[in-house]
């Protein structure tokens, strides 16, 4: 049976020689890891894939599934006077496109409030709650068919091939179903509607289709 | 070398940090020669570049009655800065931002409107010529004729001159809130124009 050796004392300099190569080689590793992280977060663009909406497309007249609703829109119309809730009337030196939607709410009361139109001339045209390009279609019941119209003024060039975005919440549509409908519209139907001074006409939201309320 | 910086007298400590900052902010421009003394003169009729819009203003006048807007006392008077409007991005734009865009100064009872950050005073009510209605939103590719509608209290005389003043605004972020919109109205133009009292399309037509 061997004795072991008795291993030599350990001083407080190698002590302290120690304790920085190892705090030293604890920041390189944690700088490491950040830049490794920075790299990884900048050549990927994850979080803009992440928080993408879920743009879900259809045309007129087909009923889109969302998270939160099913949607159906139907035929567009336009003109350069609309006709608001019976009582307002607005003219524009554009176009006043209007496009009646059936909204049925899924699971529990709805209320969808973001449109925006994405023009055929490259262009994003707001939609706000009030004003001149508005949608309000207020609270939807689960099951109740809701008849709301959205109303949005824009250039006639912006009209041919423009698509109409619907979505549940104002000012937030990240990680969300988006409809996305493409109107199909013509440059035909922007020439008509730029001569038109037949009001079209925006009625009242209303839980009964357009003309029964 | 810490302890002879700590003995120095507190003035000499300050020049020289002064010094260093200035040299600091050198590097980025911050000896550069100012370009622009302040803002430029706003002229009648002629359209101005000022992110996000074009405007043009035409006429400052006053007015105690107009369809459709309601003042909050009824002996106020209107007093509006009539212009032509353009959205030069690429998407729509809401009222709120366009108000920023032209404020009014040196005018004795205006009513302020809260809750704007823009220099000078706050239009109550942006209203289109055409159809009395509120400019909101304000669509890219079409030219609005607006009246930016300010209301005065009505004890005070009418304005016979008003200070115009046109906001540059810029798009980010802010410090606090992470939502990209236009911020930080900073005038770019202000022009003291004459202020007349408004006169209806009929008086208009009589005197020509």
């Amino acid at each position: 049976m061997s004795v072991p050796e008795p291993t030599a004392p350990v001083g407080p300099a190698a002590r302290a020689s120690r304790s920085r190569v190892q705090t030293l080689g604890a920041g390189a590793a944690v700088l490491a890891a950040l830049a490794v992280g920075h790299v990884v977060a900048t050549a990927f663009p994850v979080d803009e894939r992440v928080s993408a909406p879920f743009v879900r497309p259809t045309v007129v007249g087909e009923t889109v599934e969302l998270r939160y609703a099913r949607l159906t829109a139907g035929e567009p119309d336009g003109s350069t006077i609309v006709r608001v809730d019976r009582t307002t009337q607005l003219s524009t030196p554009g176009v006043f496109l209007t496009v009646p939607l059936t909204i049925v709410a899924t699971g529990q009361p709805r209320l969808l409030s973001f449109a925006e139109l994405l023009g055929g001339d490259g262009r994003t045209y707001t939609v706000f709650t009030s004003g001149r390009s508005s949608f309000l279609p207020g609270t939807a019941q689960p099951g109740v068919p809701r008849y709301a119209t959205v109303s949005v003024e824009l250039p006639p060039e912006a009209l041919p091939g423009a698509h109409l975005r619907i979505g549940l919440n104002l000012e937030d549509q990240r990680s969300d179903d988006l409809a996305d409908i493409d109107l199909g519209l013509t440059q035909a139907d922007a020439d008509a509607w730029a001569a038109d001074d037949t009001p079209v006409t925006v009625p009242p939201r209303s839980d009964e289709p357009p003309g029964e309320s | 070398m810490a302890r002879r910086a700590l003995d120095q007298p507190l003035r000499r400590i300050g020049i020289g940090g002064a010094v260093v900052l200035l040299a600091v902010t050198a590097a980025f421009g911050g000896l550069r020669e100012q370009t622009q003394d302040g803002p430029e003169a706003l002229v009648l009729d002629v359209p101005v570049e000022v992110a996000p819009f074009e405007l043009t203003v035409h006429r400052v006048v006053w007015t105690t009655e107009l369809p459709g807007q309601y003042l909050s006392d009824k002996t106020n008077r209107w007093v509006g800065v009539v212009a032509t409007v353009r959205n030069t991005t690429d998407a729509g734009v809401l009222g709120n931002t366009l108000a920023d865009a032209l404020t009014l100064a040196d005018v004795d009872g205006l009513v302020p409107r809260p809750g704007s950050v823009a220099p000078g005073v706050v239009a109550s009510s942006i209203a289109l010529l055409e159809d009395g209605s509120s400019l909101n939103p304000v669509q890219p590719g079409l030219s609005y004729e607006a009246a930016f509608l300010f209301e005065q209290d009505g004890s005070v005389p009418p304005p016979t001159s008003a200070t115009v003043l046109v906001q540059r605004q810029t798009w980010g972020s802010g410090i606090l809130d992470a939502t990209v919109s236009w911020r930080e109205p900073a005038t770019a133009l202000r022009g003291e124009l004459d202020v007349r009292e408004a006169r209806s399309d009929a008086d208009a037509e009589g005197e020509s």
